[in-house]
């Protein structure tokens, strides 16, 4: 019997090993998180007059994006329907209603928010400044 | 099973970036060429050439062929690799003889058949036919005969075939190579002498001197070689040649079956854990037997290239066409051994795809160059089963069976008898059976730095996606973004114009 030594090399990478080369290349493959820049409080503050999800609105735009990747759109050849436009419109209908009646918001409120506030004593109306020191906890719907 | 999963998963990543970047027109800049399932996932083999390769035809296309030139020009990187472990192999096996001086050694070294060191027999070959042209490499430099010193005498210059300065041994009776060896070689004796130089034997060279500069001063992997045993995978055109054609074409099948089983052996084996071969490994089953003996078939009908899409294609290849090409190889300048390289396999790819489409051209050119890629670690290690390496081999097993560890006596043993007379067992399977250490080390050394090639062709084009990836990311981003700015100004002015209508009606 005669035993061969493994060799490895500068990468780190066993070239003569096949699970060493995949998973190499499986790494090279991981694309770095990048988070997306925070949206300002005016711009949220606006929020409150969208209209709403709609799901016709969102189907439309979908087959109108898939005809510009060659996707037939309209009816088929022999005019009857086209199945696959309809079950755009049943696919986004049944998410968009899962998400406005089944959906959860959570919001956290981080500590540091600065506050103001008013209270009163035996001395009169007090006015307070000041900064939350926990997190709070807010609950919201989508519509 | 994992290991199937894992190369799935990578066509998976890669089908993703490469949908998500031909979504958006600005970055549509590589070919379309999506597939799944490919052969190369299922494969329980561990050989992951064909992986790496249906990853690239992904990923480069037909730019393959160039990248199979460019690791041509590379061969150096491996010939370094091997020669090394050539070196480490002799003296490990040699240890406790390791520090003897060369000064204390008689004459000859070996002292053997040439059976013995010519494994594939090519030494039976002339070398001045248009057939041997072939079977040998670029000559060594030669120098003129002293008068009563050997008749075939070798420039000190680095490189040049030694089997072919052997065969001009053979012709002359004597010959020097480069002040490191002499070689008596009677006439028509099948027994040769191998004796080092006296000028050699100054006190100052020790065994592993001798080993390492000998190594430095041959060329292993001759380009006009390595393609001529390409041609030779791919048509059967050079063993076709020779008057034992399809016993030569069984060996190559028998010793493609060899490294195949020990690159399968190893690559699936543990990371950091040695491998450990015992004896029977390298018999044959009877499936094995068998399938040498299809592909064998298949390659002197020329069905192996029907197989890869090339149609029917005359099997016997005219090796003339190759004459010019295989010229500018044995040239010195870089310049003219790149144009001899891109001339022999484009003249390859045009001699298997003649008749064909221009579609069909070209997916079959990628068959034939994944063919040869899948082919390389056989065709390279091929290239060390010639008389440099077993000579040393030899030398170093006479060594080793010496009962003293300062053997100043006469170490020219008869060497390793090797085996080409046996129904049973072949020369190529008995040889590589008696020095398995040192060869699958060889091929180790073979198979990863292929491996390391393809890998970083796969990681610079994946990197180029990755990189198109991350500015489609940022684009988006920034577009969703502009997209809240537009939706709040679009808000205001609406209320704005509600306000003003409001104004207006109670105005």
């Amino acid at each position: 019997m005669s035993k061969i030594s493994s060799n490895t090399s500068e990468s780190n990478i066993d070239f003569s090993k096949a699970a060493s080369v995949i998973k190499a290349l499986i790494g090279l493959f991981k694309v770095p998180s990048l988070p997306a820049p925070p949206v300002s409080k005016r711009i949220a503050l606006s929020a409150v007059l969208r209209p709403g999800l709609d799901y016709n609105k969102i189907a439309q735009n979908i087959i109108s994006e898939s005809s510009k990747v060659g996707v037939v759109v309209g009816d088929n050849d022999d005019g009857s329907d086209n199945i696959t436009e309809k079950m755009e419109f049943i696919r986004v209908k049944a998410i968009c209603e899962a998400i406005i009646s089944d959906a959860r918001i959570t919001i956290v409120n981080l500590p540091g928010q600065q506050i103001t506030a008013t209270g009163g004593n035996a001395g009169g109306p007090v006015q307070v400044y000041g900064t939350s020191i926990t997190t709070s906890n807010g609950y919201g719907v989508i519509s | 099973m994992g290991f199937i999963n894992d190369k799935q998963d990578l066509f998976n990543e890669l089908n993703g970036l490469k949908t998500v970047e031909e979504l958006f027109p600005k970055f549509k800049n590589i070919q379309k060429d999506l597939t799944s399932g490919v052969d190369s996932v299922k494969s329980k083999s561990g050989n992951i050439v064909p992986l790496l390769l249906d990853l690239l035809k992904q990923l480069i296309g037909s730019n393959l062929k160039e990248s199979f030139d460019e690791l041509l020009l590379k061969t150096d990187k491996i010939e370094t690799k091997v020669k090394k472990t050539m070196v480490s192999t002799i003296m490990k096996n040699t240890s406790k003889k390791k520090d003897f001086n060369l000064q204390n050694i008689q004459n000859p070294l070996l002292e053997t058949n040439v059976k013995n060191i010519d494994i594939e027999g090519t030494l039976k070959i002339d070398p001045d036919t248009d057939m041997g042209k072939f079977y040998y490499g670029k000559a060594a430099k030669t120098i003129p005969a002293s008068v009563n010193g050997p008749q075939v005498n070798i420039d000190t210059e680095p490189g040049g075939d030694f089997t072919k300065f052997l065969s001009d041994v053979k012709k002359s009776g004597s010959g020097n190579w480069k002040n490191i060896l002499n070689v008596e070689w009677p006439s028509g004796s099948e027994q040769l002498k191998f004796n080092i130089d006296p000028s050699y034997q100054d006190g100052s060279k020790s065994f592993e001197n001798f080993l390492t500069e000998f190594l430095d001063s041959v060329k292993i992997l001759d380009l006009g070689l390595l393609l001529s045993t390409i041609l030779d995978s791919l048509f059967g055109a050079v063993s076709s040649l020779t008057d034992a054609g399809s016993d030569w074409l069984e060996n190559k099948m028998k010793l493609k079956e060899l490294v195949n089983k020990v690159v399968d052996k190893e690559s699936l084996s543990k990371p950091g854990e040695p491998t450990v071969y015992d004896t029977n490994f390298f018999n044959f089953t009877d499936d094995e037997k068998r399938k040498i003996n299809d592909a064998t078939i298949a390659l002197t009908n020329g069905n192996n290239l029907a197989d890869l899409g090339c149609g029917l294609v005359e099997n016997s290849v005219d090796l003339r066409d190759f004459d010019a090409a295989f010229n500018l190889l044995t040239e010195s300048s870089p310049s003219s051994i790149k144009k001899g390289l891109t001339e022999s396999t484009d003249k390859i790819l045009k001699k298997s795809t003649n008749g064909l489409d221009e579609d069909n051209k070209k997916t079959v050119g990628l068959n034939i160059i994944s063919e040869i890629f899948d082919n390389l670690t056989t065709i390279i290690f091929s290239q060390t089963i010639k008389p440099f390496n077993v000579v040393l081999q030899q030398i170093g097993e006479g060594l080793m069976n010496q009962d003293t560890s300062n053997p100043s006596i006469n170490v020219g043993a008869p060497g390793v008898q090797i085996n080409n007379s046996s129904l049973e067992k072949s020369s190529v399977e008995d040889y590589f059976q008696k020095f398995r250490t040192l060869n699958i080390c060889i091929i180790k050394d073979i198979y990863s730095t292929i491996i390391e090639f393809l890998f970083g062709l796969v990681k610079k084009e994946v990197l180029i996606l990755l990189k198109v990836r991350i500015e489609i990311l940022l684009s988006t981003q920034f577009q969703n973004y502009k997209l809240h700015i537009d939706k709040a100004r679009e808000l205001l002015k609406n209320v704005k114009n509600i306000l003003s209508f409001i104004n207006n009606l109670s105005g």
